[in-house]
């Protein structure tokens, strides 16, 4: 980009940009394989009930622990947990929770760290100083050990009604914690690009601090963010299941993959393996294609790598 | 009696004081215990609600104390029939006055008699009605009673809505009790009751020291007892503590350990990872540990596996506008699979039960509740149409204590019912203080978890003590004529035999109020560690979740 000289029409390079990197993607056989899993999770967060025809919530004791003698067949496809209830319908339920509370968690880190980056970035002095230093102590704070201090504070609650209630706690705690990558990404690229000529054309023709940023700025700043987001889904998921296991995360009775596992793993030394497997490779297969989407993503976004 | 025993506990784990076990002969590993040696046991406990004798009326202060306290009497453990301790003789001949006497030469911890004056002494302070004792209740039988115990205060004035306050009563000595000579004390009764020398035994009847009248906080943290076990270092109600085995107990049966560490467990957590390291030395394993560790042979050698006449209950709070009807908790008890239940918690856990006092007691396993402690959803559902149906989208609220696996019962539980009768519960889960007082104080809103161990071998504690009382004062707010009358008429019974007839007939009379559901009588499924020898469980004495004799228990060397 600091090549350019002559202001080129802003809105083509960016149809480019993204169309190049959609052509690049749509080649990779990973890419097409991670997409694939990824539809597969949202669907099952969307529409749960085109998976499985179980009420998750209807467990009948004597059908506890059911192991599954053959794949999607009959009444319980997946077995039955430990108080009887369908585990097909659990994992299939307890998918919105997890994928509501990873998306939640990436929408707010990226909304909060690119207006943080993107001022930081632009005004400089004092107000990066201050941005800067906030956001250094935030990151030495590792996001894992962040989340548990916080959701300490939020034990003993009680059982929780609705869908937001169930993922509010993790995912302040996780938000808290996460958006400072996405500072630092938007901060470093507007430094890089406030300086163009297309920015300062646009400053001495007068237009405002806030038009400058939002429009000029951060249809620039974004393409190294976006790279990012993929990777974040995969790590608040990976540590939304942590927290469950831990206990402070999503609570009981609702579900999420992370409530699974942690079940899961008190049965699997008693011979009930399934009930932690599945989960755990559901759990890898997910993190999985979001990080190669994420790497792929990147890749293709970036000129350099081309 | 009063006592409300977690007999599904097992609490969970806060403490630091561990470890003295497989170490030997290395100085500075002594966690700070003051009898020095190895031979330390380490136990697990919940939150304790009180060590004044009187006061706790739980399993968790109740399995501190009956350590730390020798009582009158000692249950055998095989028969359940009380043997003198403390006492030399019970006597009486009419079964309406009773002289005990008390052995000579026998101390408490810091060195005062017990005698006469020291069980008067704690009797009038339990049954003083403004000290707020937990086993008030005990002594109404005993002369005197009533003068201590006026009807408490409006409710609306009290400062804590839990703890009823009263006027001020000036007496505050029980009449009916008389120390004759300094070892010999007589106790009138109201009226003859032929099984008072069998409650004797209990947390309620122990002495108290002067010293720990004169300073009850400290007594709480550092209680003072006459038993085998004493604490040197104060007690922690969230860490625990340590007792030591006194060296001058003057017993027959003077403890072969050092000591014992209570470590306690809150929370819903249990002992058994601490029991696999070998920090605890009797555990009992929720339904998902147990499978595996059935399935290991050298664990199962050292597994304790009896019956224990331990129940637990789904109580329906009768004080509660919305639990009036006598179909609609009867159909909650039908709505539930209670095989299914057991299958979820675990196969050897428990049975089902059918009748309000099992099976192993005396005149119990009479099946008194019949139809409507078989799971039949159908006739469940019908009932609950006569009932007048559910309130449309209002929740069951099911309430019970935190501890160790009360949540996953009481979730399969809940799974049942909601699956039978089409209706959405809810958990409400509760610290055991906190719902000790929300019971006693009747600040529950749902059907809520009661369990009951018993104090002596007779169908009579398993009625009257959780029943009787009036509306007020039980927990489910019970209070019924023709029962009352009826358990009036066994107490006077001329034989032992009728008197059970008796009281049997009461349990069918309750059976028709139907004020708690009866679900499970447990089993006991202790495995305990391979340095114990002589692990007994006292079917009478032990406390949930993992007990034993520590009286008996012995180390290998």
């Amino acid at each position: 980009m600091t090549e350019l000289t002559v202001p080129v029409s802003q809105t083509q390079r960016q149809a480019s940009l993204w169309a190049d990197a959609f052509h690049s993607l749509r080649k990779r056989p990973d890419v097409i394989f991670a997409v694939l899993v990824m539809l597969f999770v949202f669907a099952m967060a969307a529409f749960p009930a085109l998976f499985t025809d179980q009420d998750p919530t209807v467990c009948r004791g004597r059908e506890a622990r059911l192991q599954p003698e053959t794949w999607f067949v009959g009444e319980h496809p997946l077995g039955t947990d430990g108080f009887g209830c369908d585990f097909a319908a659990a994992i299939v339920y307890g998918t919105r929770p997890t994928i509501v509370l990873a998306l939640t968690v990436m929408v707010v880190s990226v909304a909060v760290g690119l207006v943080l980056g993107i001022t930081a970035g632009y005004y400089g002095r004092w107000v990066d100083a201050l941005i800067s230093r906030a956001l250094d102590v935030f990151i030495v704070i590792p996001m894992l050990l962040g989340a548990i201090l916080l959701l300490s504070l939020f034990r003993g609650r009680s059982a929780p009604d609705s869908m937001l209630e169930t993922i509010a706690p993790p995912a302040i705690a996780l938000c808290l914690f996460g958006w400072m990558e996405f500072c630092r990404y938007a901060r470093a690229s507007t430094i890089e690009t406030k300086n163009l000529d297309y920015v300062m054309a646009a400053k001495c023709l007068g237009a405002k601090d806030r038009r400058i940023m939002f429009r000029h700025i951060l249809p620039n700043a974004i393409a190294p963010v976006t790279a990012v987001v993929p990777t974040t889904i995969g790590g608040v998921i990976v540590t939304e299941a942590a927290l469950a296991v831990l206990g402070i995360g999503v609570q009981p009775p609702a579900t999420s993959w992370g409530v699974l596992l942690s079940d899961g793993t008190e049965w699997a030394g008693g011979g009930y393996l399934y009930l932690f497997g599945i989960p755990l490779v559901l759990l890898i297969l997910t993190v999985f294609a979001f990080a190669t989407f994420g790497d792929a993503l990147r890749d293709a976004l970036d000129p350099k790598l081309r | 009696m009063r006592r409300m025993r977690m007999a599904v506990a097992a609490l969970a784990a806060a403490g630091t004081v561990v470890a003295t076990a497989a170490c030997t002969g290395d100085e500075s590993d002594v966690d700070g215990e003051g009898g020095g040696g190895d031979a330390f046991i380490n136990m697990q406990i919940g939150e304790v609600y009180s060590l004044i004798p009187g006061s706790s009326g739980e399993s968790e202060g109740y399995r501190v104390m009956k350590n730390v306290y020798d009582g009158l009497v000692y249950y055998n453990i095989d028969t359940g029939e009380p043997e003198n301790l403390v006492a030399e003789s019970i006597t009486s001949d009419d079964n309406q006055t009773w002289t005990i006497k008390i052995k000579d030469g026998l101390t408490f911890h810091n060195g005062e008699p017990v005698d006469a004056d020291s069980f008067i002494r704690s009797w009038d302070r339990t049954a003083y009605a403004p000290n707020v004792a937990r086993l008030n209740y005990f002594f109404a039988t005993i002369e005197g009673y009533a003068d201590m115990n006026p009807d408490p205060l409006p409710a609306d004035t009290w400062a804590d809505p839990e703890v009823p306050e009263y006027d001020t009563v000036e007496t505050t000595h029980l009449s009916g009790l008389t120390a004759i000579d300094p070892l010999t004390l007589e106790v009138k009764l109201t009226a003859p009751f032929i099984g008072f020398p069998t409650m004797l035994g209990y947390e309620a009847f122990y002495p108290i020291a002067e010293e720990c009248l004169n300073d009850l906080e400290a007594c709480e943290a550092k209680p003072i007892g006459n038993g085998p076990f004493m604490f040197e270092e104060p007690y922690n109600v969230e860490s625990g503590g340590t007792a030591v085995t006194w060296e001058d107990y003057p017993g027959d049966k003077k403890p072969s350990i050092d000591g014992v560490n209570w470590k306690v467990y809150l929370e819903g957590q249990d002992c058994w990872a601490d029991f696999q390291t070998g920090d605890i030395d009797v555990c009992r394993p929720t339904a998902p540990d147990y499978e595996s560790a059935m399935a290991d042979e050298e664990l199962t050698s050292r597994l304790v596996q009896q019956s224990d006449p331990s129940i637990t209950m789904l109580a329906f709070p009768l004080y509660d506008e919305r639990y009036q009807n006598v179909d609609l908790r009867r159909a909650i008890s039908m709505a539930i699979d209670r095989e299914g239940v057991i299958n979820v918690i675990g196969p050897d856990r428990f049975d089902p039960l059918d009748s309000w006092v099992p099976e192993s007691i005396l005149g119990g396993g009479r099946g008194a509740c019949g139809e409507y402690c078989t799971y039949d959803p159908e006739g469940a559902k019908a009932l609950l149409e006569a009932a007048g149906g559910w309130p449309e989208g209002e929740k069951l609220q099911i309430w019970v204590n935190d501890a160790n696996d009360n949540t996953a019962i009481f979730r399969a539980i809940g799974d049942s019912i909601a699956e039978s009768l089409g209706i959405e519960y809810e958990l409400v889960t509760v610290a055991w203080p906190d719902y000790l007082d929300a019971r006693d104080g009747h600040a529950i809103e749902g059907p809520f978890r009661d369990g009951w161990g018993p104090d002596y071998n007779l169908n009579e504690n398993y009625l009257e003590p959780i029943y009787g009382g009036g509306a007020s004062v039980n927990n489910t707010g019970f209070e019924d004529e023709a029962y009352n009358a009826k358990i009036a008429e066994a107490g006077a019974a001329a034989s032992l035999d009728e008197a059970i007839e008796l009281y049997a007939e009461a349990e069918a009379l309750l059976a028709e109020v139907f004020p708690s559901a009866p679900l499970f009588a447990s089993k006991i499924n202790y495995f305990y560690s391979e340095r114990l020898d002589n692990v007994l469980v006292h079917p009478i004495y032990n406390g949930p979740g993992g007990d034993c004799e520590l009286r008996d228990v012995t180390i290998k060397s």
